[in-house]
């Protein structure tokens, strides 16, 4: 189906366009996407509009990064399609302006649950990538302080515990994305795995991470030697680090996971998280440490809370400790219609009502918009009630001015399989 | 002689029906007629089978006859029940069956099962009071507002008296005193207060600044109102002395965040000085960290984390942080 073109009643996006552009049928705008493929050229004037992964960048940069929603939109959609939005935009000017001689700053970035973090730490990887940094992304530390079936104990260190499988798959992938970089930095120690196996000083990270994803039970400590290495010479100048967390409160929380004889393990026995945090410690120069808060996932704590100080707990705040906040929230109008746009444009949504043109509204359900950022949304509980009125007074107003890509929505009439209602109620 | 008979014949229908309603209202207007003729047998006749008292018919209740202006006190002088017929007010109560309304005050057991206060008006309290004045004396003048009262009577002690007539007058609830005081009328200092607020826990209240110390563990009333007095005392005196071990006193012990001597200051610092060292030549340590920390910048990043801290996190509080840190790290 193609994209509606400008005749037939606007949005916000689209009236500025018909203010500006002579009026084409022929010619189908897509307001909401921008051709910009390039993170570090996005700007305000970007704002709300899609931007296209490319499949090489989708593959190598986030091989465990995105959210497993949004993987299954891109595999539905063939195509990834990331929303340019100010966090993100932020971020990034910061990232531009910084002084790489100077210590790493770190950027949390926070809000309610499905408002967005993850896809705006991907996005700023992606303009970390672009731009040839050397990018150390943990797609989610939550992963590693709970269902470990494997815990070992740790050959290097007595009172640590290994995550063999853990660590070698988070290498695997960091392999996939940084592959270009691990044959030019060489590390600076001897490392010794066992009586037989050691790692020569001068030799390429390559070797050492082939080492961490063949011998499964010195992974961990490869993990550790690895963070070690880039952190000492990330400072020379030869690339710049991205450090990117994603649930970093499960850096000091609390661990689901037990010893043999049923007592709880302590985070800093695990040497994973011991290394991350190491990692977050802002004594290196020469890279940034980009993090975002997790709730879901995240042990212990209320489903309710997101503030920074609630999930990262004492400790994790004075650690973190100065960092930028950066607060994520739910889509504005603007954003909302770009991604309904989209929808439509991919053919999502299907119920006829949803096309319908000028004549009906975009009814804005009492604020509950759900973000998008996954690809395949979620239900809003309270969306599925029938709107009360289904035209309003104001209605023959709009059909005279064609002031906005107004449009009725039936309530949960939006089908597909996985049920995605957002609706908007506007307050006339 | 024939009334017996007729009352005989009565009787026999009346065992035969069973005293059905009908029969029976039937058999009482019967009955009405034939009392009146046959009082003197009446008793004998009937035995014990049920009341035969003559049922007047009710007259005008007397809210018709009760002027606007009369003293109510005269119509409810002590706790009684509800009573329709004597109260002039349309009152409704109880559930209204089938969309209806709800029943009228007429043989309504709902009014009558719950408590009244009509004994109790304000006319009916000014009489009690008018009655207790002489057993009264006069409320000091200079007392006249809650500050004053405040000022010189600091300590309010509450008890409560019970009257009840009984077997016994003794009511084991009236030995309980309980002594409230404000912490900011005692002569206390800084350390002397925050020692009192940890020795009484959860007794002192942080928005009105009140310590309330309940006793009931001694049988009299007296007894335990000199034992609050004692508990005060022996408070008081304890807050003010400085014992060998509160030196021990941790960061995890203090009741509000400081700035001075946090993780957060050594960390602002921290960075701080790594960033100068990374742009200049190390200066020399003491001098570089005071100048630092009198930046207006750091300064208000204190105030942010120390707001955040001991006020709790909002949004307004972490954006405030945001912009200090921005501006700290001149972003």
């Amino acid at each position: 189906m193609q994209v509606r073109s400008v005749h037939s009643g606007s949005g916000l996006q689209l009236q500025a366009v018909a203010m500006e552009t002579e009026p084409h049928p022929a010619k189908n705008l897509s307001v909401f996407r921008t051709t910009e493929a390039d993170p570090a050229r996005h700007s305000e004037q970007h704002a709300a509009q899609y931007y296209t992964l490319s499949p090489t960048h989708l593959r190598t940069v986030f091989p465990h990064g995105l959210p497993p929603r949004f993987q299954m939109q891109v595999k539905t959609f063939n195509e990834g399609c990331v929303m340019v939005r100010p966090p993100a935009l932020e971020i990034i000017s910061h990232l531009k302006k910084a002084d790489y001689s100077k210590p790493a700053l770190h950027y949390l970035l926070y809000g309610a649950t499905g408002c967005g973090k993850t896809m705006s730490l991907c996005h700023v990887l992606h303009y970390c990538s672009t731009q040839g940094w050397l990018v150390l992304h943990i797609p989610d530390a939550h992963l590693w302080v709970k269902n470990c079936k494997e815990l070992l104990p740790s050959s290097s260190r007595p009172s640590r515990f290994d995550q063999p499988v853990q660590a070698s798959q988070w290498l695997q992938n960091f392999k996939v994305t940084n592959d270009h970089f691990l044959s030019k930095i060489k590390t600076t120690r001897r490392y010794v795995w066992t009586k037989r196996e050691r790692t020569e000083e001068g030799r390429p990270l390559a070797e050492l991470v082939e080492q961490g994803v063949n011998r499964v039970k010195s992974s961990s400590d490869v993990v550790g030697a690895l963070l070690r290495e880039l952190r000492l010479q990330a400072g020379q100048g030869d690339f710049r680090l991205a450090v990117a967390v994603d649930g970093v409160n499960a850096a000091w929380g609390k661990t689901s996971l037990k010893k043999e004889d049923k007592s709880a393990v302590l985070l800093e026995e695990l040497t994973l998280i011991h290394n991350m945090r190491k990692m977050l410690n802002n004594d290196w120069c020469g890279g940034a440490i980009i993090t975002a808060l997790s709730q879901t996932g995240s042990l212990y704590t209320s489903r309710l809370s997101y503030l920074p100080q609630e999930l990262l707990g004492q400790e994790g705040f004075d650690k973190m400790d100065p960092f930028v906040p950066v607060p994520v929230s739910n889509y504005t109008e603007k954003e909302f219609e770009s991604c309904y746009l989209y929808y439509m444009d991919r053919n999502w949504l299907q119920h006829p009502n949803s096309k319908c043109e000028s004549g009906s509204r975009l009814e804005k359900r009492q604020g509950q918009v759900q973000e998008n950022s996954t690809g395949a949304g979620q239900w809003c509980p309270g969306a599925g009630r029938k709107p009360q009125r289904s035209l309003t007074p104001g209605c023959t107003r709009n059909v005279a001015s064609v002031s906005g890509l107004k449009m009725l929505l039936l309530g949960h009439y939006l089908m597909h399989a996985f049920n995605t209602v957002m609706l908007l109620q506007l307050v006339p | 002689m024939a009334a017996s008979t007729m009352c005989a014949v009565v009787v026999a229908a009346l065992n035969r029906t069973h005293a059905r309603g009908s029969a029976v209202a039937g058999l009482q207007s019967f009955v009405r007629r034939v009392a009146y003729s046959t009082v003197v047998n009446r008793s004998n006749e009937r035995g014990n089978r049920g009341p035969r008292r003559p049922r007047r018919e009710a007259g005008p209740s007397r809210t018709e006859k009760m002027p606007v202006d009369q003293d109510w006190t005269a119509v409810y002088p002590t706790a009684a029940p509800f009573k329709p017929s004597a109260i002039p007010l349309p009152v409704r109560m109880g559930y209204p069956v089938k969309r209806g309304v709800p029943p009228d005050k007429r043989g309504n057991l709902e009014l009558i099962k719950i408590p009244n206060f009509l004994h109790l008006t304000p006319a009916a309290i000014k009489k009690h009071c008018e009655a207790l004045k002489d057993f009264c004396t006069e409320w000091p003048a200079g007392l006249d507002t809650d500050d004053k009262c405040e000022q010189h009577f600091p300590v309010q002690v509450e008890t409560k008296a019970f009257v009840s007539a009984g077997t016994s007058l003794r009511n084991p609830d009236a030995r309980v005193v309980t002594l409230k005081v404000k912490l900011s009328s005692l002569n206390l200092d800084e350390h002397a207060r925050k020692k009192m607020i940890k020795l009484v826990g959860e007794r002192y209240c942080k928005e009105t600044d009140t310590l309330t110390i309940t006793t009931d563990s001694c049988p009299l009333e007296k007894q335990n109102y000199d034992y609050a007095m004692y508990l005060l005392t022996v408070l008081y005196h304890e807050s003010w002395k400085v014992e060998a071990w509160e030196a021990e006193k941790t960061r995890a012990d203090m009741e509000e965040y400081d700035w001075e001597g946090s993780t957060s200051q050594k960390n602002i610092l921290e960075t701080l000085l790594r960033m100068r060292v990374a742009g200049e030549a190390e200066e020399d340590g003491s001098v570089a960290r005071k100048e630092l920390l009198g930046r207006p910048e750091v300064q208000e990043y204190r105030d942010s984390v120390t707001r955040l801290k001991n006020e709790g996190e909002s949004e307004s509080s972490m954006l405030q942080y945001r912009e200090a840190v921005k501006k700290l790290l001149s972003l």
